[in-house]
């Protein structure tokens, strides 16, 4: 317990005693966080975003005319269980009379024009991955009592690419904003350590192990990343919730995440990254 | 105890450390090595720490090699000496006391025993009033004795100090060489690296000589010569 106080005590004073440098070393830790911060948040934001896409694309399977309520109900849940199949629904023929009015007009009556006859067969919408849209449409096609399939093509396909790439370039952007924050973060660590190399090797000199010498140093590593996280997230605290609600008003039509998921996804990162990082770059520079 | 065998060193830009010296020293044995600045006497106790390698030959403390690529046993091996280095190696920013604290920390001592005998030893070396300051703020010869004391305080099987009165008057000299003979009678061996003539002309201990890292001369003084004789 004594020797654990006795580190914590030694990683205190050191922040002390270098305090400048300490101060320049937290900001720049901060500053290098509000970045990934800013890369994640957007990430984070386009995903949201493709994902409430994906959740709106759909095909339509057509029915044939003899097939019944029952018969639908079985051909949706094969279809159902299909790869890249999010949900369907069964659409009775009356209910598509029913939105064919509302599409039309109020007073609009088509089964009265008709004489009563209601020329519409079941159909099923089809919730899809747009990736595999295309797939679940030739499924569809070939199963018993389908009609016809109304793939959106043109939609899904274009939706499709864009998700793709939009999940690879901000999933590479992320990741290359995190290793650089880390390397940056751990760097800065190091800096402030090996200004301190003579005071290692006296450490060692005197018999010191190797958790002896490093132990303080990891405390501070961690300690400088966790007041770097702090001083981004009180930054963050001040001015996010400002900027995102202008962006959310500038961009109306976007389903942007709600702030407070946002940033509470956005603190786990930083703090997570401000102080692995900072026991990282402690660890590289002791044991160099 | 300490064994140097046919020990070579030359260091990459060629300078010859140390040339083919073969030295014994025994336990509880006080030996005092002379020579100019470059001689070989700080290698020598580099050597000793594992802090580098002979070019060729070999160290040995108690017939167990050093071998500075085992960190584990470099480590073992430090933990049993006091080191007083030529440039002190203090850790800056610290008090006296904290300096010769953190030298019994990394031995397992904490508590009231390690400030207790941090304080008795820096008392000892006329630091009393100077236990609570920075050691930036010492005198060259203050940093000395804190050096000494964080050295001696750790009660080691060897010492090695390399100039230790360099930066002391007579007066202060006389009580660190009485300290690591007290030492010495509690059963340490203890080198002393020196250049003081006064030192070497007034003392009755085994006086080694090493010029351009080699050994020159060896003079026991009387009393153990009889001893090795029987």
């Amino acid at each position: 317990m004594s020797q654990i106080l006795f580190f914590l005590r030694e990683a205190l004073r050191s922040l002390r005693l270098h305090a400048a440098a300490n101060v320049i070393s937290v900001v720049c830790i901060s500053l290098a966080l509000i970045s990934l911060s800013f890369i994640v948040g957007t990430w984070s934001n386009l995903e949201h975003i493709l994902d409430s896409l994906r959740t709106e694309a759909e095909i339509v399977v057509y029915l044939r005319e003899d097939i019944s309520h029952d018969g639908a109900r079985d051909v949706s849940e094969v279809m159902a269980s299909h790869d890249g199949v999010l949900n369907t629904r069964v659409v009775t023929p009356d209910e598509t009379v029913t939105r064919i009015e509302n599409l039309l007009g109020i007073e609009f009556d088509i089964l009265d024009m008709l004489d009563g006859y209601n020329p519409f067969t079941y159909s099923i919408e089809v919730g899809v991955d747009p990736v595999h849209a295309a797939g679940v449409a030739s499924f569809a096609a070939e199963l018993r009592g389908v009609d016809g399939v109304r793939d959106n093509e043109q939609i899904l396909e274009p939706l499709a690419r864009i998700t793709t790439a939009a999940r690879w370039i901000g999933g590479v952007l992320t990741l290359a904003v995190g290793a650089v924050s880390v390397v940056l973060v751990s760097h800065i660590v190091r800096l402030g350590i090996a200004a301190r190399s003579e005071e290692i090797e006296t450490l060692r000199l005197l018999g010191a192990s190797e958790g002896f010498v490093a132990i303080p140093f990891i405390l501070e590593g961690a300690l400088l990343g966790a007041l770097g996280s702090a001083f981004c997230l009180a930054l963050l605290t001040a001015a996010g919730p400002s900027i995102y609600q202008l962006i959310q008003s500038a961009l109306p039509f976007m389903p942007l995440l709600p702030a407070g998921v946002l940033f509470g996804q956005l603190a786990t990162l930083i703090v997570g990254i401000g102080v692995g990082a900072g026991i990282f770059g402690s660890l590289v520079s002791v044991r160099s | 105890m300490i064994q140097a065998v046919d020990v070579e060193k030359t260091y990459p830009d060629g300078t010859a450390a140390l040339q083919g010296l073969n030295l014994s020293v025994e336990r509880g044995e006080m030996l005092l090595i002379r020579g100019p600045s470059g001689a070989g006497k700080t290698t020598l106790f580099r050597l000793i720490l594992g802090m580098e390698r002979p070019t060729s030959g070999a160290v040995f403390i108690d017939d167990q090699r050093i071998d500075a690529n085992n960190p584990g046993r470099v480590r073992a091996l430090r933990r049993r000496v006091g080191v007083i280095f030529q440039n002190f190696r203090l850790i800056k920013g610290r008090t006296a006391r904290e300096n010769v604290e953190i030298g019994l920390r990394v031995l397992g001592v904490t508590g009231g025993h390690m400030r207790g005998r941090a304080e008795e030893y820096l008392r000892e070396l006329d630091l009393a009033h100077r236990i609570d300051a920075r050691v930036d703020s010492l005198s060259w010869g203050e940093q000395q004795r804190v050096a000494v004391a964080r050295a001696l305080a750790r009660e080691p099987e060897i010492i090695l100090a390399d100039e230790p009165t360099g930066n002391l008057d007579e007066a202060l000299s006389d009580r660190v060489l009485e300290l690591l003979s007290r030492v010495r009678e509690r059963g340490a061996t203890v080198l002393v690296a020196i250049h003081s003539p006064d030192v070497l002309r007034k003392t009755a201990l085994r006086v080694i000589s090493l010029k351009s890292g080699r050994l020159v001369g060896d003079t026991h003084p009387p009393a153990q010569k009889e001893r090795s004789r029987s």
